[in-house]
């Protein structure tokens, strides 16, 4: 009897260990965090996303390899010798793909079954611009299948000529969204242009007309331009604030609080080659009777004796109202950072003009952005007040055979060339896009004459971020290095 | 009886099927008594030798199968038929005997000792005490004198190299600072890394700071303060024992919390001793700094020879070329490179100093005095702490109880603000009602508040700013008033830092050493409660139900402040605070049953089920640019916008049914099996898992009989599968807020919250619905021998594992649109053996001498990563920097491997030199190191002479690779011993990395070294880019790793002699004088290498700017009454 009880009250006990599920079900929803989200509020993180991939570590190391800056101090005085490697861009690439990427593809998942077609147009120029850039900086890319993990885990390598087509068409198919002005995003959504179709579709030419310039097809980059952005106040900026960890200026937090001293102008070896070009004390200075870059090199970069980050070394300026200083220089702590502007579009207009062999109208188009240069341009006001400049009128005679533009002798389209890529160069100061130019036109007689900073060559492109290495099996193999040439450059 | 059913209802609550389940089985039980007719007897177990009482002695009724095993207190009671005769009571380890029971009730019976050593008892994962020698397992049991020898006022700490296949290590010397435990080598790769804590049955919380990876902040990372692990609220000296449950066989009950092991803690009880026991301890340590880096001091800051006063580096003039005497300073306000002034607090003035030039490489840099060992004076002290303990017990055979009361205080070994305090107070009562009702209780309330330094990655870090600062800098005036000329106001307490010697611009860029250690506060204030209770009613002598409840909950409340002109992006001013909450719940049902199957057959089983939750909340902001700036920590000193509010929680509930089963088959081969089937809220789409377990133990000396050589003999086998929980709140793809963490580049950051509406995307973690526990199936073979009637004890133990499902946050090629997928993938093997020896080399009435020793070596592989593409690439960052040297997860290699840039070799493996001989730099990462030992372990031993006793324990650590971070950064700032060096450049000439050619018969700053292609000079242009610790080329710094140290040595004596105890009616005064940490021996230079950049976590092996390790010297006397 008493084995039977003592059996029988195992027995139940096994039977009733059952797990109790139910005690445990329906808890693990994150507290923290929503599952969905409206597209307006993503779009504004695409945008955040993508700004970051030009004005972040893509723009200053771009500005150290085409000869603007120089890193003096820590990781960046061994990039400036082209010791970078494929983990410094993981950051950048996580923002390209996730950051812009992926999350546009939600925006345009959301929006376009909907027919929100303003909407979804910015999406696709917003989109192009993130991929037009990583692809102009990595050559071969995921694209056609990236950013689909659902479709594709190990994305395939586009060519880099097949990206840059295909960019052209997402272009146009948002030009045309946009045109159709049906489905304006909500106040507040869109930081640039507060969702103005007008204002989107002259960008989307402007970039177009980028891309083919990437590519060498001027008569193509020139028709875009036509209908790209066509004033100063129809730029694309990324506005800056003063608030630390939220909106400051990349530049200024990098150059100051973050990374003090990483990066100066001036070193050991001399001068950024930028600021022998601005700098009027320099023999190189390319002002002239008619040019007065005084407002300009002091609105770029601060004296040695000046400098902040760099004692005793020429730097990018970044003198700030906001911190008490009586100049607000380029890379001021609330510097609005350029990102599609009215100054790229009409040089663009220039150099495809003369490209096209049309002197008389790539002048015009110079003389007319020197003369928006000579009302202060984009410098700031406090640098126009405080410091002279002067942009006249080039003439043609200035570009012939012993002009003021041509002291060498060559022909007067390769002056005039020579003198608008330059005005590119110097325009596009801090911009991947200035190091696109010196690449593109690296050799030829326009060239920028920039030397290596250390060894024989100038390097060609950024490596492919490690994780993408090590995760993705389609990665071109071996990995090309820094000095390998890409397929537009080629 | 009803009352404790109830309560157990309310507890469970919502699970009336398990209620109505249990309700039925008490009604069994009550039927089981009614119908016993025949006589009882009941009576307890003693042993001769202790006097305590013997749990878990058999005691049958002989030749027949009616009998019962003795509970936790040694009683008996058994029902036996009117015809028996005689008791047989038998315990492995005791001489069994037979005794007649005649008309007695009552017999309590006292069991000799079988051989001169008691049979190790050890504790289970349920809290039971059970007789190792029964076991299938290889247990380690610290006791808590060990602990308290120690003299850690840690209790991780003070388990250092006491136990085979247990590796601590500190994070660094700063007071309470956390420290990682591993058992087994690693169970996990992002899971929860360290073991289970369960003191007297209850699961507490062992977290450093946040207790999910998901959680940002956390508080280890590679900047910030070295936090503490909440298992220091334990004091050392309430512990009993502590036993560590190595292997998944022993700890399986616990399911998937159980895979980096349980740690079980017995915390000390009152005991039956007829008076007030009476115990003050009292425990006083001076602690110093172990190792420092060595340091240049022959060259002035500047750069290419020239002397700069704001130059990052110190690769400046030659100090010993200066002139000597007074700076030369720019007084001047019309002077050229006037810059204002600074005035110290004590009226100190200091003026811009010309800088040097190409012929005059000093510049107005006159003196020749360096400061390199002042700043070490003015940061490093020796620190000390003050720990006192009392404890009252007392009790009687219905009931003991236990008060202690422990206070220690510390001051670190920095003169700032470091410190750590800890009060508790516990209190432990049991009483047993009557031969069926017994409670016991436990309540520990503890109270510890710190202080603590910034270390590691930041550039408001002690060693950043300390070692960087040039060696010709006098950085005692840190802190006063910057006038940008005589006629400005004062700009007040601006911040004087080796780059802004002048103080003349509100970012110092990194800290004064002084600064760190004295106008920053991070301080942590813990209130915490752990409560347990248990109550056990035995209503027939084969069953016993025990119903255990118990909760552990505590509040962090941590500030952080950096005063306004503190480096970066705090030159603004920024105060963060946090409460950190965590309550843990925890209830048990368990029923026990004992009896004989037949008399050659014992048997055991358990029962149980239990449900766990564990809420952890977090709930505070920081903010920014203050006001005033030396207004109050209050959030109203900011603008909204520097505001930054954040809140997290999560939640865990648990619950697992479980059983165990022992049986014993003459008294020599033994089983045992346990199952727990378990589910948990944080699993995907299935719900629950089980997790079984065997081990088998055989005595074979029952059978071969002992003799003069063997006297004991046991071989053992075990298997098991344990668990890792998946992180609450994973099974889905959330979306998040791109605020202040998402889209940055080195620092800066677009957020949300300045743009726009705010922006919210996908997060970049992707989510898996189908989410599992890790899976940690191990197997184990082992013997434990003891040879020479029990004087040498030798345990080995092979084992292996393997870890399949493990949960990771798979690091996806970043096309595919996610950063990081959160699954079940990938799985990792451990395979390892123990050994743990004693000897008693001597004994006699006065002299004893006792060795001990312990090795181990852990041998894992990472044998997959899931991955999306190329798997064998796949690369999980567990801590370090991604850019420069981390601490990885790497198929084929084993976990937590250094990770970096390599040379570019050629296809023979010789290095691919540049035209100069330099090394260059493969394009992309491979692995540079295992931080891992090849063994470790520890040998030790006591030697005593009556009631004085010697003790030393040497622990030793080998093979493993080393970052040495700090080193190769000072590099580039031309600080380091290394790069301060001279040499003669042979005839012949060598070239730079520059490619520039310098003449034999120079002397040159630098160092010749061959790569390969014959000898180059090192000099300023390798040392600051390829050659220095930012560069890619991180393969060049990894060093052996390997250490052996003299952990502990003390010096007891115990004051106890007849005359001494009736002179002053003590029992005794203990004394001692003890050693931590006195000597070391390593290859690493400038750091101990038990350190850890990323604090308790996985990542291993790194030094960047790591707070210092520390020695102590520890005294301590102890009066018992």
């Amino acid at each position: 009897m008493k084995i039977l009880s003592k059996y029988s009250l195992l027995t139940l006990l096994i039977f009733s260990l059952s797990a109790c599920e139910g005690l445990v079900e329906d808890l693990n929803d994150d507290p923290n965090n929503p599952a969905d989200a409206p597209a307006e509020l993503i779009f504004t993180g695409v945008q955040l996303a993508n700004a970051t991939t030009h004005t972040g570590l893509t723009a200053r190391m771009a500005a150290i390899w085409s000869g603007q800056m120089k890193g003096v101090d820590r990781q960046w005085s061994d990039f400036h010798v082209y010791n970078a490697g494929a983990s410094n861009f993981t950051n950048m690439w996580d923002n390209i793909y996730y950051g812009t990427l992926r999350n546009s593809r939600i925006v345009l998942s959301k929006v376009e079954p909907l027919g929100i077609r303003v909407f979804a147009g910015m999406t696709k120029v917003t989109q192009a611009h993130c991929m037009g850039n990583a692809t102009a900086l990595w050559g071969d890319i995921p694209f056609s299948q990236a950013a689909q993990i659902e479709e594709f885990e190990s994305p395939l390598f586009d060519s880099q000529m097949d990206i840059y087509t295909s960019l052209q068409s997402l272009l146009d198919e948002g030009i045309a969204d946009l045109e159709s002005g049906i489905g304006i995003p909500a106040s507040g959504t869109d930081i640039y242009y507060n969702g103005d179709p007008a204002s989107w579709e002259a960008a989307a030419y402007t970039l177009k007309a980028r891309f083919y310039m990437d590519t060498k097809q001027y008569d193509l980059a020139f028709a875009a331009a036509e209908q790209g952005i066509s004033s100063f106040a129809g730029s694309m900026y990324l506005s800056h604030g003063t608030t630390n960890d939220v909106d400051r200026n990349f530049y200024w937090d990098f150059l100051g609080p973050s990374r003090g001293g990483d990066i100066a102008a001036e070193d050991a070896q001399g001068e950024s080659y930028l600021v022998t070009l601005l700098d009027p004390a320099n023999d190189n200075y390319r002002g002239n009777a008619k040019t007065d870059e005084s407002a300009r090199f002091n609105f770029y970069y601060l004296g040695a004796d000046q400098a902040i980050n760099t004692p005793g070394r020429i730097e990018p300026n970044t003198l700030s109202l906001s911190q008490g200083d009586t100049l607000n220089a380029m890379f001021a702590e609330n510097a609005s950072f350029p990102l599609i502007t009215y100054q790229e579009n009409i040089l663009t207009l220039a150099e495809t003009s003369i490209r096209a062999g049309n002197f008389d109208a790539a002048l015009g188009y110079l003389n007319e952005y020197r003369a928006f240069l000579n009302e202060g341009g984009y410098i700031d006001a406090t640098y126009q007040a405080a410091f002279t400049l002067a942009y006249e009128p080039y003439v043609a005679e200035d570009f012939a055979p012993g002009g003021m533009e041509n002291a060498d002798g060559i022909a007067a389209n390769d002056a005039l060339l020579r003198e608008i890529v330059e005005e590119r160069y110097v325009t596009f100061y801090g911009q991947t896009i200035a190091w696109n130019d010196e690449r593109r036109t690296r050799g030829s007689l326009e060239g920028i004459p920039i030397s290596p900073n250390i060894g024989a060559e100038l390097p060609w492109r950024f490596v492919y971020s490690q994780f993408e290495i090590n995760g993705n099996p389609n990665v071109p193999r071996p990995v090309p290095g820094p000095f390998e040439n890409m397929t537009i450059y080629q | 009886m009803r009352n404790i059913f109830t309560n157990f209802a309310v507890l469970a609550s919502r699970r009336d099927r398990l209620l109505s389940t249990w309700l039925l089985a008490s009604l069994i039980l009550i039927g089981t008594q009614l119908q016993a007719q025949e006589r009882s007897i009941s009576g307890q177990i003693t042993s001769v030798d202790s006097g305590d009482p013997l749990p878990g002695v058999n005691v049958v009724v002989k030749g027949t199968t009616n009998g019962t095993i003795s509970d936790i207190d040694g009683n008996y009671r058994l029902t036996i038929g009117e015809d028996a005769e005689t008791l047989v009571f038998s315990f492995i380890g005791l001489v069994t005997k037979e005794v007649a029971i005649g008309n007695q009730s009552t017999l309590n019976v006292e069991l000799t000792d079988d051989t001169k050593q008691l049979s190790e008892v050890v504790v289970t994962a349920l809290g039971f005490e059970e007789d190792a020698d029964a076991r299938g397992l290889a247990f380690s049991k610290v006791e808590g004198e060990s602990i308290a020898r120690s003299g850690e006022n840690t209790l991780i700490n003070s388990l250092s190299g006491k136990a085979a296949g247990v590796q601590i290590a500190r994070s660094s010397g700063d007071p309470g600072a956390a420290a990682y435990i591993q058992i087994r080598g690693q169970n996990t790769i992002t899971g929860e890394s360290q073991p289970l804590i369960v003191v007297d049955g209850i699961p507490i919380s062992n977290t450093v700071g946040a207790p999910n990876a998901d959680i940002d902040n956390s508080g280890e990372n590679t900047a910030g303060v070295r936090q503490q692990s909440r298992m220091n609220d334990i004091n050392p000296s309430d512990i009993e024992s502590l036993q560590i449950l190595k292997g998944a066989s022993a700890a399986a009950l616990w399911g998937s919390r159980a895979a980096n092991g349980v740690i079980v803690i017995t915390t000390k009880k009152g005991r039956d001793a007829g008076k007030l026991d009476i115990t003050f301890r009292s425990t006083v340590s001076l602690d110093q700094v172990n190792v420092l880096h060595p340091l240049q001091n022959k060259f002035g800051q500047g750069q290419g020879g020239i002397y700069s006063p704001t130059s990052s580096r110190s690769f400046g003039d030659r100090i010993a070329d200066r002139p000597g005497g007074a700076d030369e300073q720019i007084t001047d306000p019309n002077a050229p490179g006037y810059g204002g002034f600074f005035e110290a607090r004590d009226g100190d003035r200091y003026y811009a100093i010309p800088s040097g030039s190409a012929d005059d490489p000093n510049g107005g840099k006159n003196s020749r005095e360096t400061f390199n060992d002042a700043r070490e004076d003015q940061v490093f002290q020796t620190g000390y702490f003050v720990d006192n303990y009392l404890s009252m017990s007392g009790g009687n055979e219905n009931g003991n109880f236990l008060l202690s009361l422990g206070h220690m205080t510390q001051e670190g070994i920095y003169r700032g603000v470091s410190d750590y305090d800890r009060s508790t107070i516990r209190l432990n009562a049991n009483r047993k009602f009557n031969d069926i009702v017994r409670v016991s209780s436990n309540a520990t309330f503890a109270r510890t508040t710190s202080n603590r330094i910034q270390t590691g990655s930041n550039l408001n870090g002690l060693y950043l700013g300390m070692l960087r600062a040039a060696p010709d800098f006098n950085g005692e005036d840190y802190i006063g008033n910057y006038f940008a000329s005589p006629e400005a106001a004062p700009i007040l307490n601006r911040h004087r830092s080796y780059r802004r010697y002048l103080a003349n611009n509100p970012n110092p860029i990194y800290n004064n050493p002084l600064w760190t250690i004295n106008e920053l506060q991070n301080s942590t204030i813990v209130n915490r409660f752990i409560m347990s209770a248990e109550i056990g009613i035995k209503p027939v002598n084969w069953f016993e139900f025990i119903a255990r409840g118990g909760a552990d909950t505590y509040e962090d409340q941590r500030k952080t402040y950096f005063p306004v002109h503190s480096a970066g992006a705090n030159s603004g001013g920024r105060y963060e605070e946090f409460i950190f909450g965590e309550t843990q719940l925890n209830f048990d049902a368990i029923g026990r049953f004992s009896f004989a199957l037949s008399p050659d057959i014992s048997s055991s089983v358990n029962l149980g089920w239990n449900i766990n939750q564990r809420n952890y909340n977090r709930v505070g902001g920081e903010m920014q640019n203050f006001l005033i700036p030396d207004g109050p920590l209050d959030f109203s000193n900011s603008v909204g916008a520097d505001r930054f509010p954040d809140d997290t929680e999560t939640l865990v509930r648990t619950t697992r049914t479980y059983a165990t089963a022992n049986f014993g088959l003459y008294d020599q081969l033994y089983v045992n099996a346990t199952g727990a089937l378990e589910s948990a809220s944080s699993f995907g789409a299935d719900k629950t898992f089980f997790y079984p377990s065997a081990d088998v133990a055989w005595q074979f000396t029952q059978l071969t009989g002992s003799n003069a050589l063997l006297s004991f003999g046991k071989i053992r086998a075990g298997y098991g599968q344990v668990g890792v929980q998946p992180d609450p709140h994973r099974t889905n793809t959330d979306f998040v807020a791109a605020d202040n963490t998402l889209f940055g580049s080195w620092g800066a950051i677009l957020s949300g919250v300045g743009y726009g509406n705010g922006a919210f995307v996908q997060g970049e973690q992707q989510g898996d619905p189908n989410l599992r526990p890790e899976i940690k199936t191990e197997w184990e073979v082992g013997t434990d021998l003891r040879f020479f009637n029990d004087r040498l004890r030798a345990g080995f133990t092979y084992y292996q594992n393997e870890i399949v499902d493990l949960l990771l946050d798979v690091r996806l090629p970043s096309s595919v649109g996610f950063e990081t997928s959160y699954t079940n993938a990938g799985s990792m093997e451990n395979k390892g053996w123990e050994v743990d020896l004693g000897l008693n080399v001597f004994s006699n009435q006065d002299w004893s001498i006792d060795l001990f020793a312990n090795a181990n070596q852990n041998i894992n592989e990472v044998t997959s990563l899931g991955g999306s593409g190329d798997s064998d690439s796949d690369v999980i960052q567990l801590g370090g920097f991604s850019t420069l040297t981390s601490s990885v997860a790497k198929v084929g290699e084993p976990l937590s491997a250094l990770f970096g840039g390599v040379y570019l070799r050629n296809a023979d493996g010789s290095l691919d030199l540049d035209e100069n001989n330099f090394p260059q730099v493969a394009p992309d990462f491979g692995v540079i190191g295992d931080p891992n030992p090849v063994w470790r372990g520890g040998i030790g031993g006591t030697i005593s002479w009556k009631n004085l006793s010697l003790y030393a324990l040497f622990e030793t650590f080998q093979g493993s690779s080393f970052a040495p971070n700090t080193k190769s950064v000072l590099y580039n700032f031309g600080k380091h011993a290394d790069t301060g060096n001279e040499v003669v450049v042979p005839s012949g000439g060598l070239v730079n990395y520059n490619g520039d050619v310098i003449e034999g018969g120079t002397t040159v700053r630098g160092n010749i070294r061959d790569f390969g292609g014959g000898p180059v000079i090192l000099d300023e242009a390798w040392y600051t880019t390829l050659g220095q610790g930012f560069s890619n080329l991180q393969e060049q710094f990894i060093v052996d790793g390997s250490w052996t140290r003299l952990r502990e040595v003390s010096l007891s004596y115990s004051l106890t002699s007849e005359k001494f105890r009736e002179r002053t009616k003590l029992q005794s005064i203990d004394f001692s004088l003890r050693g931590r940490n006195l000597l070391l021996w390593t290859d690493v230079v400038g750091i101990d290498p038990e350190t850890s950049l990323d604090g308790a976590t996985n990542g291993r092996g790194q030094d960047y700017f790591n707070n210092p390790g520390t020695k102590s010297y520890i005294f301590s006397i102890a009066i018992n009454y």
